[in-house]
């Protein structure tokens, strides 16, 4: 039966996909600059947050005439100590460009493709406080000789979500909507759901008998 | 739809921690890497040499870490393809093709980094940090979607039946 939203993955598609991620990494390449530090004062303020609720003593700043991040310990007596000065956020934050380029590429509807943007902003958002915090937090554990067996994992999972983590959210959200097809749904003739003259729900803009009910289907059926 | 999602988080995990265990493991992807860049910049006349992960030539000497590498790339991808649902064959192809493609738009990565070094030096961080990483990112997306129509159409689907993608 085939779905109404359904769409055709054909190589027109793959090839729009391709040539639309040029010009759309360009425009967010343009963005970045402007938006990294509005958000990465979100992602600071999650960090910081975290920190508080927690009771870990350390507290995060963007670093003075950088793009880095400044950590400081808090010490018993009120005071604050500088732990580290760390570049890291500017590689860890790429992916607030890397993910609209990849789901704005899709080829999808684009009602779906903004849904799904919204919803991977909020994952990525998530996803930064949790790393930074975490990065952050390690680095303190390392300085105090206190590493645990998970320490290496998460600095090393930390150091490379940055870019990587947007390619795992993008596999993530838009996995389902490569699926159909590979779990052999593509669609067969004479389905009930399409009437034969209708057009075709692919969205071709020919008819359904002539398209996706089409010759050469017969017998796949979901 | 959730078996994909789940069997491509626990192989990323898997693959995420076996990576981070093992430094001996880091230390020969690292020196491999750097050895094929020297290979690849003596291709073009620089005289390169590798020393465990330092590549030095008359262009431009780096030091390969582990960012440098492919490995995250390719364990992004290789989880994804065997999480996909198509037949055995397919994704053995996929990571028979995949590994060997990231493979070389890393080392095309690299070489490039070194005349970017050379010749525009104050645009290496760009580069290097934004430029490329984010390249690297894009270019293991397009290849899992290619991969996804070639062999989805090879061996799902009926000929010219195309992939429905529910949107």
């Amino acid at each position: 039966m085939m779905s109404a939203g359904a769409t055709r993955l054909t190589a027109r598609r793959v090839l729009l996909f391709g040539l639309r991620l040029l010009p759309l990494f360009a425009f967010f390449l343009w963005l970045y600059p402007k938006l990294f530090p509005v958000y990465s004062s979100w992602v600071l303020a999650g960090v910081n947050a975290g920190y508080r609720a927690w009771s870990v003593p350390l507290e995060v700043h963007p670093e003075q005439g950088g793009g880095g991040l400044t950590a400081y310990v808090s010490l018993p007596d009120g005071g604050s100590q500088l732990l580290v000065t760390d570049h890291t956020p500017e590689n860890v934050l790429l992916s607030l460009m890397l993910l609209p380029t990849l789901v704005l590429a899709t080829p999808i509807e684009l009602r779906k493709r903004m849904l799904l943007l919204l919803v991977g902003l909020a994952l990525m958002y998530f996803m930064h406080v949790l790393c930074l915090g975490f990065f952050f937090r390690e680095l303190l554990r390392l300085r105090l000789g206190q590493t645990g067996p998970f320490s290496n994992w998460f600095l090393a999972w930390i150091l490379t979500s940055g870019q990587t983590g947007s390619l795992v959210l993008w596999a993530l959200l838009t996995g389902g909507c490569w699926f159909p097809g590979a779990l052999g749904a593509i669609r067969f003739r004479g389905s009930n759901s399409v009437p034969r003259n209708a057009a075709c729900p692919c969205g071709s803009g020919r008819k359904y008998k002539r398209c996706c009910g089409g010759t050469g289907l017969e017998g796949r059926s979901t | 739809m959730l078996r994909y999602w789940l069997t491509f988080v626990v192989l990323l995990g898997a693959f995420h921690a076996s990576l981070t265990v093992g430094e001996r493991f880091w230390a020969a992807v690292d020196a491999g890497t750097a050895s094929l860049l020297a290979w690849c910049l003596s291709l073009f006349g620089h005289g390169a040499r590798a020393h465990r992960a330092v590549v030095t030539s008359s262009l431009y000497s780096v030091t390969i870490v582990h960012e440098c590498t492919a490995v995250h790339p390719i364990a992004i991808f290789t989880s994804a393809v065997i999480a996909y649902p198509l037949a055995w064959r397919a994704r053995l192809l996929g990571i028979a093709v995949g590994i060997p493609a990231l493979l070389i738009i890393n080392q095309v990565r690299l070489v490039s980094l070194c005349y970017i070094g050379r010749w525009y030096p104050a645009s290496f961080e760009t580069a290097h940090l934004l430029v490329w990483q984010s390249m690297i990112v894009l270019l293991t997306a397009l290849l899992f979607v290619v991969w996804i129509l070639i062999a989805a159409r090879r061996y799902e689907a009926p000929r010219g039946a195309g992939v429905m993608l529910r949107s």
